[in-house]
């Protein structure tokens, strides 16, 4: 099984057990960016109460679920981690939070085509919030380069709007504005 | 004989705006699977190379050596 069967593996598994996910980190930012290599598949997940256990069940034997919740220091959420077993592909499910941010962005996720089926994945608007709140907190290369991309090949389908005002409420606007008009000579 | 000389930052603009060009050619949904693919391409060559380095090795000690090598990769990219 390659890595992309392995997502449209987890994501018939999410949908069979009705559980809302979108998918982010580096596949959203392929879909809206600059293609890059990756080693996981991050989704945030909606679980309600005993989905996880019906997901675990319908992953094995070769997708396996680590049980135990733990804690992500960049993204400060709590996941859950699977490995498919035989290509040690990584599947993180990253728990829903409920602040206002991450409940917005969930409900303005898209859905598109993913192999056979479709997958629903965040917006391009949503990615570059989120990944300059982390760049304010860790200063990780891959975050500042996504945005960049995506910022420079979406340019003018952004809703800027949209950033702008998430950017003054986490305090990275300037960054932004930075990004944004050093992006300008891709037009 | 005299070689003109790369202007280096004008060569990393012209390749930068390639990229994106190219990146702005394709939908969204068909750069979705593109993760996928360049992790299974970079299996293989580090698979290749595995085998090149430690040909003795069985088929579930390359599987093992992959996963540890995987495992170094993911941890190098865990800021600290």
């Amino acid at each position: 099984m390659n890595a992309n069967q392995i997502v449209a593996r987890v994501i018939h598994a999410l949908d069979e057990h009705n559980i809302p996910y979108m998918l982010v980190g580096a596949f959203s930012a392929n879909a809206f960016g600059v293609e890059r290599s990756t080693h996981d598949a991050d989704f945030v997940v909606e679980l309600g109460d005993g989905a996880l256990a019906g997901l675990t069940k319908s992953l094995a034997p070769d997708i396996v679920v680590e049980p135990q919740l733990s804690f992500e220091s960049v993204t400060l959420t709590q996941r859950y981690i699977a490995t498919h077993v035989s290509s040690s592909f990584k599947i993180e499910f990253f728990l829903l939070a409920d602040e206002p941010f991450h409940q917005e962005r969930f409900r303005r996720r898209l859905r598109g085509r993913f192999m056979d089926g479709t997958a629903w994945v965040q917006s391009p608007e949503d990615l570059i919030v989120q990944k300059l709140r982390w760049y304010g907190r860790v200063k990780r290369n891959k975050d500042i380069d996504d945005v960049r991309n995506v910022i420079a090949v979406q340019l003018r389908n952004l809703d800027l709007n949209y950033i702008r005002r998430w950017c003054d409420t986490h305090g990275t606007r300037d960054l932004f504005e930075k990004l944004w008009n050093e992006a300008q000579e891709f037009q | 004989m005299d070689r003109p000389e790369l202007d280096i930052p004008e060569l990393a603009r012209a390749l930068d705006r390639e990229r994106i060009l190219r990146a702005r050619a394709k939908s969204p949904w068909e750069k979705l699977q593109a993760g996928g693919d360049l992790f299974d391409a970079a299996c293989q060559r580090m698979i290749w190379g595995i085998k090149t380095q430690f040909p003795d090795l069985t088929e579930a000690q390359v599987q093992a050596e992959l996963a540890r090598r995987l495992a170094i990769a993911r941890r190098l990219e865990t800021p600290r």
